[in-house]
């Protein structure tokens, strides 16, 4: 049974494409068949934090205007086999997206992939509902800060009335990453905590990703967090890629890092 | 022969023990001054001297007409627990936390004129339509009076799924929402409110009356008057007007039962 994932958030650059990229290899290093797919048509980044960009030939709306085949379209990851990357259009507008092209698209990767994973335009944008349209399960990215929850909360309610699946009166599985958590600010109370966001949005949590400059660095590079076994981000990509695969993992709230008594000394003469 | 017919609202109090009628007399004087009292008992002198002094009208030991609605749903504002509430809010009527109300002129509110609007035309009503109507009916409208002012109300409308941000529900009666109300969520009712989840949206009502827990976030504009968020110190806050003021009471289990 194959399922697609649409990656959402409220606004733009809470970490939806990041979490797209991890997530997608993290499944894939699970032994997963998994694709990619760039549905944020005008930013395209995707290809950039794979570090495909120089593979692109074929994007997806020439596979939906069969001026390619899928297969001539699909790129293989160099970092694992069972993972790849559909590219969103370069050229072409928002505007070009149909549903009936999108179901036949997402119908034809269902064939080929278990998990097929969209990379969403921000809520607001109109590229959305497209992405969300035909999706059975939806991550939400949010960053521990009122606006990101609000959006988000927003993005949620679009999600339930113009889905497919909400409009004959199902629902959309949701899960919740909270992303960029800095838990030394939310021991300091600077930063939402995790029980207040689930309360407001009411959605269960998949996992929580610290802030970690890592996290940039690995983007620039073409070679995401998820492959660095020392990350502890990376480490919080692997155990939600595993809980999407069905395993059980134990949720890990991120620690304030407890200095060593040198370390403490030495901030002390500072 | 000059002859008029009109609807008098009829406060109907029996004397049990003349000390507590006349504490009641006395802490909701001005209230009853707009009703015809319709009292039941044994009178005394201090009670008359009252009567008589603050120029209340009344009647005594005398059995009305039973207008059909308009007396049964009178007592029911006015049961137990609400003559109780009204005597805790006279009690402590010096607490101005328990009497809030923001000087301004109470207009109806944007939501609810846009409400009302969309509700006439569903009806077919232009507002400018029924205000004409108005005024060529007035004769017929007097003769039907107590129907009038009693009209048939939309059921309660329940609500079990959480308002999202850019949600929004509006209606022409009471609403009843059992989840929670979040940022941005809005609700607009021309009658009660009934809020039991968390409220960071913003309501609106010109009902009977809102109930609502506390608010951090939302903003509560009732009859078009913002209620404000530090006044809402109860777990369940009633929100209703007594006498044109703004009275915000706790909700106690028992009401619910
Ligand atoms: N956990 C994290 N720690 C540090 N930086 C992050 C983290 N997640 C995302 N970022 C950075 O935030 C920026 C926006 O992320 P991106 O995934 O492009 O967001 P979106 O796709 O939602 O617009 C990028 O520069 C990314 O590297
Ligand atoms: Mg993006």
């Amino acid at each position: 049974m194959s399922k697609v994932i649409a990656v959402i958030s409220g606004k733009g650059g809470v970490g939806k494409t990041t979490t797209t990229a991890n997530v997608g290899l993290g499944i894939a290093r699970n032994g997963r068949q998994c694709v990619v797919v760039d549905f944020d048509i005008g930013q395209r980044n995707l290809d950039m934090i794979l570090g495909l960009e120089n593979r692109v030939v074929y994007d997806m709306v020439q596979v939906m205007d069969e001026e390619a085949r899928l297969d001539q379209a699909l790129i293989r990851s160099k970092a694992n086999s069972n993972l790849y990357f559909l590219p969103a259009s370069q050229t072409k507008d928002k505007s070009v997206l149909e549903s009936e092209k999108i179901e036949k698209l997402l119908k034809d990767l269902r064939k080929r992939f278990e998990y097929v994973i969209l990379d969403a335009p921000a809520g607001i944008e109109s590229g959305f509902e497209h992405t969300i349209e035909f999706a059975d399960e939806a991550i939400i990215v949010v960053n521990p800060e009122v606006s990101s929850i609000r959006d988000s909360d927003r993005a949620i309610g679009i999600l339930d009335s113009k889905s497919r699946k909400g409009k004959e009166g199902g629902e959309v599985k949701k899960h919740l990453i909270i992303n960029r958590v800095d838990p030394g600010m939310v021991e300091r109370g600077e930063m939402l905590a995790t029980d207040d966001i689930l309360e407001i949005l009411s959605v269960d949590l998949l996992g929580i990703v610290p802030e970690d400059k890592g996290v940039i660095d690995a983007s620039n590079q073409g070679h995401p967090v998820v492959l660095d076994d020392e990350s502890e981000a990376g480490a919080a990509y692997r155990r939600i890629a595993k809980r999407l695969c069905g395993e059980r993992i134990p949720l890990v709230e991120p620690q304030v890092k407890k200095e060593s008594l040198v370390g403490k000394l030495k901030g002390l003469f500072r | 022969m000059k002859c008029s017919q009109y609807n008098v609202k009829v406060f109907e109090i029996g004397i049990e023990d003349p000390e507590t009628f006349l504490k009641f007399l006395e802490a909701n004087r001005a209230l009853l001054g707009q009703h015809l009292l319709s009292i039941h008992g044994e009178m005394t002198e201090e009670i008359y001297d009252f009567l008589e002094s603050n120029s209340l009208h009344y009647v005594l030991n005398m059995t009305l007409p039973q207008a059909k609605r308009g007396v049964q749903r009178f007592r029911m504002l006015r049961s137990e627990e609400e003559e109780k509430a009204l005597e805790e809010r006279s009690t402590s009527a010096e607490h101005s936390s328990d009497t809030v109300a923001k000087e301004e002129t109470p207009s109806l509110p944007k939501e609810l004129a846009e409400v009302r609007d969309w509700l006439r035309k569903k009806r077919g009503k232009s507002p400018e339509k029924e205000a004409q109507k108005k005024e060529t009916e007035t004769s017929e409208e007097a003769l039907s009076a107590s129907d009038e002012e009693f009209p048939k109300a939309p059921p309660l409308k329940i609500v079990k799924q959480a308002l999202r941000s850019g949600q929004s529900v509006r209606y022409d009666g009471s609403l009843l929402l059992t989840e929670r109300i979040n940022s941005g969520a809005q609700v607009a009712a021309l009658g009660s409110v009934i809020a039991l989840g968390p409220v960071e949206g913003n309501i609106s009502s010109t009902g009977e009356c809102v109930i609502v827990p506390p608010i951090r976030r939302g903003t509560l504009l009732f009859h078009g008057r913002t209620i404000e968020n530090d006044a809402l110190i109860h777990p369940l806050n009633k929100i209703t007007f007594v006498d044109d003021q703004v009275v915000i009471q706790p909700i106690n289990k028992k009401e619910f039962h």
